[in-house]
């Protein structure tokens, strides 16, 4: 399974080397989840200090085990705004 | 020369310039330092001099408007990006009290001459500029300066006064011409943006101020300073959000609230557009089909350690600079604000466009937020109708037209064609052709590039925001990210106002804060540059009188609990995607709970408790 891998932001310091600006395809072990990518990029958990979407749809922490990726899918993890100023 | 009160050194000259235009004088007078105790400096300080010294409901372009350029006590000082200053006058698109807040090096310049605070009153019968070396303060004919933008200004007078080391604020042509979201920008493309200040200097008939400083700064305690500064430039060093600044600048956000679906698009008819990995930083950092790269190099301001702001260049072949050398070069930009409001707002996805008109904003002297608002407000009453080629001048003013967006640009910074009345900004504009509600504005100003659905807490913020619509009034940011829910917004927003107006008030940049500036850190730097005991309690009280303190100006204006409110689209028109698809902005939960957490009346009032808990009551 192939799919593309979207990063913004600074967690573009995730990507594997030879990616481009943002993004990188990746060969998926049939059944790999969104949480799987997440441990092979080595992206910090847990999540909520960042968005996961697939196919530009947001999706829980909770489902990020369960979901079983597709070739061709569009995985994209999307930093904070901002961090908070006085909360 | 460093001031001293007792043995002890202070940040404050103690001193302020006030030039009276109408009679062309200039004289010192001491700086009230109770009220810089109160307020600190900046925003909080000239606003408490706006409020003491002139009438609330007085037109923003009469003579008895007053226009203060003031710094924050860190201004100047070794503390990174303490270089911030501030304009607070009456706004000119707005009609509320205005503080528009800028960098470059000019707020370290005018700190480093010996002034805290210059207030400009009056209206002076001939076009002048204001030149300061240190104690020396006078004003110059600038008759031949009109009609010339912000570069060819600063140019002239460098020249003409023999001082490349100059550092000037001056208007251009949109400030001259009335543009009513003029701008007053310094070091050829920094500027003290929003709510129409430069409007107010172009009433005032002065073109610029000029300023050459050799004094030096003092801080209260200089061992403690230099330790928390030391600090501040560490913590800032290490954190990944700096480095996100650093290497691709604010427009760094454009692919995040594209993602989430709260990026602006067509007059706020969509959240995210499809064009925006056409204006993300990998567009900017990427060559195009030419092999021309639109970014090359990041930029800071006095003292920064920051450096988010980005020099650029525009493809010598593209259309809008091909037959313009003038504008091949490097340059400001492009910011995110700017890449929404002559992007995604009005439908073009053309980088090297957005990036000239973004220079085009800096040279003649516009806001480029209310710019693009006004456009994209145009643009929709050209598709219903309401605006024709008729009043175009045959232009076809459609979205997604890098063409037309450049050209509208053109005509409203020179005050020309149609030009003049999308410079009225959105609000006068479609009511003057019959559609309010088409006009994406609180209090007249135009809103920033996060939509109020997908950003609740930003959508409560733009209908509480003192000076109009602005993302930088309150940071909601971080919560907005993780939820489109309204419950705790409020006090996000509450709190968040109020810190924000205390740093704006510092002579710091805000953007310290979200690139890993500790708040104690914030209070550190304070306490060991001003007299007193500061924390970040204080600082959070003092953020909160100012806030109120321009409520009550505003009410006094005229503004009610009426004006706190969201155009009908936000309203009434749910988001068509992204996280917060099918939500319209919920005010009508918020801004009831944010009143009470205010301490006002449910009419928006601050009532007696709150003022005499915050030394406000008169």
């Amino acid at each position: 399974v192939k799919i593309k891998v979207q990063m913004f932001g600074d967690l573009r310091r995730f990507l594997p080397p030879g990616s481009g600006f943002n993004e990188t395809e990746l060969e998926v072990e049939e059944g790999g989840s969104p949480d799987s990518i997440r441990a092979q990029l080595g992206i910090p958990v847990p999540a909520g200090s960042y968005l996961v979407m697939l196919n530009q749809e947001k999706i829980t922490d909770d489902t990020l085990t369960e979901i079983r990726l597709h070739d061709g899918d569009l995985l994209t993890f999307v930093p904070p705004i901002k961090v908070g100023i006085g909360n | 020369m460093q001031q001293q009160l007792g043995n002890q050194l202070m940040t404050w000259h103690r001193k302020l310039l006030r030039v009276n235009l109408t009679k062309g004088t200039c004289k010192s007078e001491p700086l009230n330092m109770d009220w810089a105790q109160a307020y600190l400096g900046q925003r909080g300080l000239g606003s408490k001099y706006l409020v003491e010294e002139i009438d609330p409901a007085v037109d923003p372009l009469s003579p008895d408007n007053k226009m203060i350029f003031a710094t924050g006590p860190l201004t100047g000082t070794c503390a990174s990006t303490a270089g911030r200053w501030s304009v607070i006058t009456k706004g000119a698109l707005t009609g509320a009290i205005a503080c528009s807040n800028s960098g470059g090096q000019f707020g370290g310049e005018l700190k480093m001459a010996g002034w805290d605070m210059i207030i400009f009153e009056g209206r002076s019968k001939r076009l002048v500029y204001l030149y300061i070396e240190n104690e020396r303060a006078e004003l110059h004919d600038a008759g031949d300066l009109w009609g010339q933008g912000v570069w060819d200004t600063e140019a002239t007078i460098k020249e003409r006064l023999n001082d490349p080391l100059l550092h000037i604020a001056s208007i251009g042509t949109a400030g001259e011409q009335g543009c009513r979201f003029a701008c007053v920008v310094n070091d050829l493309h920094r500027a003290a943006g929003r709510s129409g200040v430069g409007t107010v200097m172009g009433s005032k008939r002065l073109k610029a101020v000029v300023v050459r400083g050799t004094r030096g700064v003092a801080v209260d305690d200089p061992k403690s300073f230099m330790k928390a500064s030391t600090n501040a430039a560490q913590a800032l060093a290490g954190s990944e959000p700096r480095k996100g600044f650093t290497n691709d600048g604010t427009l760094a956000m454009m692919d995040v609230t594209n993602a989430i679906g709260a990026l602006p698009t067509r007059n706020f008819r969509q959240v995210q557009f499809e064009g925006a990995g056409k204006l993300n930083p990998a567009a900017m950092q990427t060559p195009n089909e030419h092999g021309h790269t639109n970014l090359i190099t990041n930029g800071a301001c006095f003292g920064c350690t920051i450096g988010c702001g980005r020099i650029s260049h525009v493809d010598p072949q593209h259309f809008t600079v091909k037959d313009q050398p003038k504008y091949q070069g490097a340059s400001g930009g492009l910011e995110y604000e700017t890449a929404y409001a002559l992007g995604a707002a009005v439908g073009v996805d053309d980088l090297d466009a957005a990036t000239y008109a973004g220079y085009l904003c800096n040279e003649l002297g516009m806001d480029p937020i209310s710019l693009g608002g006004s456009i994209a407000a145009a643009m929709e009453l050209f598709e219903i109708g309401a605006l024709t080629t008729e009043h175009t001048d045959g232009l076809e003013l459609k979205f997604g037209s890098a063409e037309a967006m450049v050209k509208v640009t053109e005509l409203v910074g020179r005050g020309e064609g149609i030009g003049r009345d999308i410079g009225m900004g959105s609000k006068r504009l479609c009511e003057k052709y019959g559609h309010p509600d088409l006009s994406m504005s609180v209090k007249g100003q135009e809103f920033a590039a996060y939509d109020g659905r997908g950003m609740q807490g930003m959508g409560l913020a733009y209908a509480t925001s003192n000076r109009g619509a602005c993302h930088l009034r309150a940071s909601p940011f971080a919560h907005d990210f993780q939820t489109t829910e309204p419950e705790g917004k409020a006090e996000v927003v509450k709190n968040t106002q109020d810190f924000i107006a205390a740093v704006d008030s510092t002579g710091l940049c805000l953007f310290t804060v979200p690139s890993g500036l500790p708040q104690e850190q914030v209070a550190a730097l304070i306490d060991s540059d001003c007299q007193g005991d500061w924390d970040v309690n204080r600082l959070m009280i003092t953020g909160e009188r100012v806030w109120n303190m321009e409520r009550q100006f505003n009410l006094a204006a005229g503004l009610s609990a009426k004006d706190d409110t969201l155009p009908k689209r936000m309203l009434t028109e749910p988001a068509p995607s992204g996280n917060a698809k099918g939500l319209v902005t919920r005010l009508d939960v918020m801004l009831p709970t944010y009143y009470q957490l205010r301490g006002w009346s449910d009419d928006g009032i601050p009532t007696s408790e709150t003022l005499t808990r915050l030394d406000l009551q008169s």
